[in-house]
């Protein structure tokens, strides 16, 4: 299985220099990108420009991508394949790097993580550039034959060294033939090396060599569309010889496009994957190169840019260089096994984290191994089995903060506890429900188990800290409050009057502390239509105290503001629950002899109310002339004068 | 910083004209968008839809159709002309006649080989574009009714065209109709127009009419799949995504409403067509829209080009202000005038003045002297201005068309307003401008001419010389038009920036090239010279700005500086690109920087804000406790609140500001009524 995330740019380049290559920098979160003229450093992130160096001279070319060598911090670069040029980041023109001049021309410059930079020679010999640099007259031999040309080169660690493999093609009438050097370089070893040679036969007589990638196998792309793999066993090869003949095993044929005779990249991805790109197909496809299976398949259209010249591949992302554009995408790869290929095996979900590449970079919230396991030891009901092998393992849990910070953790842990019959893990609860991380829908059946034991001010630590409670769910907290029992609840503080003294306003119906509860209920965000279908489920007793006392929080509740919003329970709030109270029962209250005298109070009530706000229309008319007739005010973005000066500071 | 006294001025009346059409390339990412004075705008969507090009109009000429045929550019209109415009020179290369009177509708097919033309007399017309040349190839059979809308199958053997009451469908090999589709009216004597018609790749015909109603035929058979009646009036412009899953419709009722095709629930029910979403992002008819696989394309009535994402949610949609992307207003620092460009005149105003010395912040000052205008110039057979200029001590205007440059003469006279001289024996090799600019001492006037060169002419009310012409050094490539023209105080450096990214430094003394500054991938939209440095300002289009010393061929420390840190997030953020650029004549540390909602004064001497910190605006800062505000104050001072600011520049002193803004509301009042929708409670 593999898959690849949308494609995105990192930087576009002038149509009018050729890109040379894209190298990382600093374990792949930079590239170096390099065109003829000039050296960048983006950042793959946020692709930001970090650096960026230019050739001013005339006649001076770069003739390799600069690489970036960790070891020295130090960059490096071929000019007119003779100069080696070093330099380290603070730089600031080229013309004033190291250089270092040799004879022959160098075509390629490699490195391998925790090893010296590679040069390798038109020739075909590989050197290490301390070597060279530290005497640039060294005589350098050829490896390859006058008629021989270089045309792919690569250097794989082995052992404690490392293999140099370069292929060269031979054109001889009508035929090609490909020549594999490989050559193996020890560190601090500066003798010439030694090479041994292997013949690769191509998969029929016409075909040209695409493109290359090494792993223990040399994989190769022909012109012929067959994708073949020589082994490099280092027994086969005889040691400066002729060379031994291997012939190309072929792996694949690939559906080439008619015509395209160059345009293929290849690039090794893990062990069995490799990333695909051909001319004329806009795409990027990962292959298995076990039983070479196209596992992922990415269009490159929404990217500016045409073409795909090369991949590169650093940590988990795969660079696209293309024609006027540099692109990235990330990739992940799991392992194929044969029951994947032949789609026995259910794919598990596997979804790329998506990430914001615009803003900074978000830090994603791993759990460290130790939480972990506590976490899932917390979870586990066999390893947790009574209350203070439960307690203990949450203190020591309690020590990361960041397990408390992640909501999935805190989620699981709300479940475990609430599901648990066997003991009743109320601080734990108390503890995490205070985290404010838990929202209605994350945890079904918290309110309910609280209400089970009975835990008031439990219940309203959690009306106060979870997030988002459905309205049936606030429904069935209402249905709750009105059968408590008055004698659980300490006497609140609320200043709710129990008695007043006129006549006409209705009474509380319920306790203090009730009745501050309940407000904290009505409080809560709610969409009226979910509402009146709860309601519907209340018992009618329960109704009608929820009527009366709606009935009197209409005559005391203040009228809405923005300043305490979710704090006190306001007109609108309590008209809107009344309304829906009212519709959900309405056909029982219009019937039952005993409602009436509560809903003629609260017609009173109404007309009491309309009567007050026809007043005010009264006076908006009033206040609405005013206004019309007064200048208006000019303000700074009003002021529409064709002609004004004004002073500004600047600051 | 300091004070500064700001003239916000409003009385300058530049009137946009209305979008007729959009084309898009898709190879170079670029748009043509054509207004009703004929002229034609480019806008680069990959930088930053700066507005690269602007062709200008003329009288006798319609654009209704523009067509891009690789990086050739076509229009045709109701004049009858199909014209090829030549993309350096800015102007059109050749016409060729319709054959058919005024031309409504063109399109080219999939291979970009024939472009067909619908026109007046009822005939669709083939031409065959050639290297270099537009050849008429044949004519379809001719129908009764003028065409008004077609579009190509993508194999490029069908065509569909919508004209009043039905829809056609040709077999392009014989030029004969193999299908019509009757449109039904809905009174009986009242013809229903199709205004726009689409044609996918499985021969599904997508049809606007005048109806409101947006209806998807069987191509082959000409039966109705789906009518959608969701426009309250005539839907005038229609576009399909690339992968002819959503399409757009836009009309008089300006709403811009996407339709999706929905696959069947089962495995064999047909596909069908489903209303989407709807945005409402222009006031007024939308004539032209054009889907660029980013993004939605709209324009119309109100002027504004609208660029909605496609599909990306939470990027917000563009707006492109009608106003051009370069200098309309120039400013006489020492004889304070302002000369207002319009499409065919220019406007010098004498700015007023204060008596006042100080006030409080942002209090509007008492005003001694009020603005009087001195001179309405009208061009000739009223041909659109391309560029104009005024010197600074304000006794020479220049201002150049697509085929002259004009020079005036306004020698200062005691006891008369102003007397205006034209200066009639120009130099015969004085090439016509692109943009124009006059040295300091107002010795000299530079233009750059619509061949990438930049001309060098010594000015004399009776014989003025040219002393030389600029060419940019040989590249191989052909010369691309100057976006940018900037002159050094002392008359001795001439920086012209190009289309293709370069910018060439000339020595004036030496009459020769002296440096090219590093390519930086965007179009420079804006550059100056330091007032006493060889030193070159340089804003692109992407927001970044290089300070370039031309003489030591290096950036300035300063400029590295800000390079390493690298800018404000916020100010990268930022969607318009800077117009303008000028350093304060008395503080050249100072500065300024202008696009059209805002203008920033950067102080070199100030530390610069760093990345990831909080960005204060000017009036945020303004509102702030001292002690605060000097800690959070940093290089930029951003003055916002400004919707289409036209130019910001200092007068001599440096302690004036001359902000030019015109209000939105004013263009937008002296648009026509809308269409009138029955609200509810109106």
């Amino acid at each position: 299985m593999a898959t690849m995330s949308a494609c995105f740019e990192v930087c576009s380049l002038p149509s009018s220099t050729r890109l040379l290559g894209v190298e990382p920098m600093c374990g792949g979160e930079n590239i170096i990108v390099t065109t003829e003229k000039s050296v960048r450093v983006y950042r793959v992130r946020d692709q930001k420009l970090l650096h960026t160096w230019s050739i001013r001279q005339q006649g001076g070319q770069l003739t390799s991508p600069a690489l970036y060598n960790p070891r020295t911090e130090e960059f490096i670069v071929l000019m007119n394949k003779q100069t080696i040029c070093l330099w380290t980041k603070d730089l600031e023109h080229l013309s004033k790097c190291t250089k270092v001049t040799v004879k022959k021309p160098i075509s390629h410059l490699k490195l391998l993580p925790d090893a010296d930079p590679i040069l390798v020679f038109d020739g075909g010999s590989p050197w290490w550039l301390p070597c060279i640099t530290a005497a640039p007259d060294t005589a350098v031999l050829d490896v390859l034959d006058i008629e021989e040309e270089l045309v792919w080169c690569d250097v794989t660690g082995r052992g404690e060294g490392v293999l140099a493999v370069c292929v060269s093609k031979e054109v001889k009438t009508d035929t090609q033939s490909y020549t594999a050097y490989l050559c193996e370089l020890l560190p601090g070893n500066q003798d010439t090396p030694d090479y041994q040679t292997l013949q690769l036969t191509p998969p029929d007589n016409t075909s040209t060599l695409l493109c290359c990638c090494l792993e223990e196998h040399l994989l190769s792309v022909w012109s012929c569309g067959s994708v073949c793999s020589h082994s490099l066993d280092s027994s086969l090869a005889a040691v400066e010889d002729e060379g031994v003949v291997v012939p190309g095993n072929v792996l694949h044929k690939l559906d080439l496009p008619k015509g395209g005779d160059s345009g293929v990249s290849m690039v090794m991805l893990g062990p069995h994957h490799v990333g695909l790109a051909m001319e004329g197909k806009e795409t990027v496809q990962i292959w298995d190169t076990k039983f070479w299976t196209l596992q992922a398949d990415r269009s490159l259209q929404d990217v500016p840019g045409t073409g795909v010249e090369k991949l590169y591949r650093y940590g988990d992302y795969m660079i696209v260089a293309r024609q006027t554009s540099v692109a990235a995408l990330s990739f992940s790869i799991q392992p194929t096994s044969l029951a994947a290929v032949m789609g026995k095996q259910t794919a598990e979900a596997v979804t790329l984290v998506p990430q914001d590449w615009g803003g900074p970079a978000k830090k994603r919230r791993h759990l460290s191994t130790e939480s972990s396991a506590l976490l899932q030891k917390l979870l586990d009901p066999q390893q947790t089995r009574d209350l203070p092998s439960f307690e203990q393992v949450f203190s020591q849990l309690k020590t990361d903060r960041e397990t408390l910070s992640s909501p999935a953790a805190v989620c699981q842990l709300t479940q475990r506890v609430v599901t648990e019959e066997r003991f009743w893990a109320r601080s734990t609860l108390a503890e995490l429900v205070e985290t404010g991380l838990l929202s209605g829908s994350s945890s079904p059946g918290l309110f309910e188990r609280v209400e089970k034991e009975n835990d008031v001010a439990l219940w309203r630590s959690c009306l106060l800290h979870v997030k988002d409670i459905p309205e049936a769910s606030l429904v069935a907290r209402v249905q709750y409050l009105l059968g408590l029992d008055d004698s659980l609840l300490e006497p609140a503080s609320a200043d709710v009057p129990m008695e007043t003294a006129e006549q006409d306003i209705p009474t509380c119906p319920l306790s203090a502390a009730k009745a501050a509860l309940l407000d904290q209920v009505l409080c809560r965000s709610y969409s009226g239509l979910f509402l009146q279908d709860s309601l519907a489920e209340l018992q009618f007793s329960q109704v009608m105290m929820f009527l009366r006392y709606l009935h009197y929080k209409l005559t005391s509740a203040p009228a809405p503001s923005q300043g305490n919003q979710g704090k006190v329970v306001s007109v609108d709030q309590v008209v809107d629950w009344l309304c829906a109270l009212v519709d959900a029962h309405f056909t029982q209250l219009v019937l039952t002899p005993e409602s009436r005298d509560v809903l003629l109070g609260l017609h009173e009530v109404v007309r009491q109310r309309l009567q007050f706000y026809q007043g005010l229309n009264d006076l908006d008319a009033l206040l609405a002339q005013l206004k019309d007739k007064s200048p208006p005010l000019v303000t700074k973005k009003q002021d529409e004068s064709l002609y004004s000066i004004r002073t500004i500071q600047i600051f | 910083m300091g004070e500064l006294k700001l003239h916000d001025v409003r009385f300058f009346r530049f009137m946009p004209k209305a979008i007729h059409s959009i084309a898009h390339q898709h190879t170079t990412n670029r748009v043509a968008v054509s207004r009703s004075d004929g002229s034609i705008e480019i806008y680069s969507i990959n930088d930053n839809w700066y507005q690269e090009k602007l062709i200008c109009g003329d009288a006798g000429r319609s654009v209704e159709a523009m067509v891009w045929v690789g990086q050739r550019l076509f229009s045709a209109g109701l004049h009858g002309d199909i014209i090829e415009y030549d993309m350096t020179k800015l102007t059109p290369k050749y016409a060729v006649d319709s054959y058919g009177g005024a031309v409504w509708c063109m399109a080219a097919n999939n291979s970009q080989s024939t472009i067909a033309v619908g026109s007046e007399d009822g005939c669709v017309r083939l031409f065959e574009v050639t290297e270099g040349e537009l050849s008429y190839s044949r004519a379809f059979k001719k129908q009764e009714e003028r065409i008004l809308s077609l579009a190509w199958h993508e194999s490029g053997e069908v065509l569909v065209t919508g004209s009043c009451d039905n829809i056609r469908v040709w077999d392009v090999a014989t030029g004969l109709p193999t299908l019509r589709i009757k449109v039904e009216r809905l009174v009986r004597t009242r013809e229903t127009i199709v205004w726009c018609v689409a044609i996918l790749r499985d021969f599904t015909i997508v049809s606007g009419d005048s109806l409101g109603k947006t209806r998807f035929w069987n191509g082959k058979h000409g039966t109705l799949i789906q009518s959608h009646h969701c426009h309250k009036a005539d839907v005038l412009s229609m576009c399909v995504s690339k992968d002819e899953t959503l399409v757009w419709t836009a009309g008089v009722d300006p709403k811009a409403i996407r339709f999706e095709k929905v696959a069947g629930k089962d495995e064999g029910s047909r596909a069908s067509w489903v209303r989407h979403n709807v945005a409402k992002r222009h006031t007024h008819d939308v004539r032209a829209l054009v889907n660029t696989g980013e993004y939605v394309v709209s324009g119309g009535v109100d002027m504004t080009l609208v660029a909605m994402p496609v599909g990306k949610l939470g990027k917000q949609s563009r707006n492109i202000l009608p106003f051009p992307q370069r200098r309309l207003v120039h400013v006489a620092e020492t004889a304070r005038t302002l000369l207002f460009q319009y499409q065919t005149r220019l406007e010098l105003w004498q700015l007023g003045n204060t008596a006042a010395v100080s006030g409080m912040p942002d209090a509007r000052l008492p005003i001694n002297q009020e603005p009087v205008s001195l001179l309405d110039l009208k061009t000739k057979n009223m041909k659109q201005i391309v560029c104009s200029a005024v010197s600074g001590c304000g006794t020479w205007v220049a201002y150049g068309n697509a085929q002259h440059v004009r020079l005036f003469h306004l020698p200062k006279e005691e006891g008369v307003k102003v007397k205006v001289q034209r200066v009639r024996c120009l130099p015969i090799d004085l090439r016509p401008a692109h943009h124009m600019i006059f040295t300091h001492n107002a010795s000299g006037l530079v233009t750059a001419t619509n061949q990438g060169a930049v001309q060098f002419l010594r000015v004399d009310a009776v014989h003025p010389v040219l002393v030389h012409t600029f060419v940019p050094p040989e590249s191989g490539a052909p010369p691309t038009p100057i976006s940018a023209l900037a002159v050094s105080s002392d008359s001795q450096w001439i920086a012209a920036a190009h289309l293709d990214c370069s910018v060439h430094v000339y020595n004036v003394k030496a009459r020769k090239h002296q440096c090219s500054l590093p390519k930086h991938p965007s179009l420079v939209s804006a550059m100056n010279f330091h007032p006493t440095e060889p030193w070159l300002m340089v804003v692109h289009a992407s927001q970044q700005f290089f300070e370039y010393d031309v003489l030591e061929s290096e950036y300035t420390d300063w400029s590295r500086t800000v390079q390493r840190q690298g800018l404000h997030q916020e100010w990268l953020k930022r969607l318009e690109v800077v117009t303008q650029v000028a350093y304060n004549p008395a503080n050249p540390t100072q500065i300024l920087l202008q696009d059209q909602r805002m203008f920033c004064i950067i102080d070199k001497d100030k530390k610069l804000p760093r990345p990831g910190s909080q960005f204060y605006s000017r009036e945020k800062l303004m509102r702030m406790d001292p002690a605060v505000r000097e800690e959070n104050r940093h290089a930029f001072a951003v003055c916002r609140g400004y919707r289409a600011l036209l130019h910001v520049s200092f007068l001599e002193d440096g302690a004036e500001l001359v902000a030019v803004e015109r209000p939105i509301k004013a263009v937008t009042d002296k648009l026509p009524p809308t269409l009138s929708q029955k609200r509810f409670g109106t």
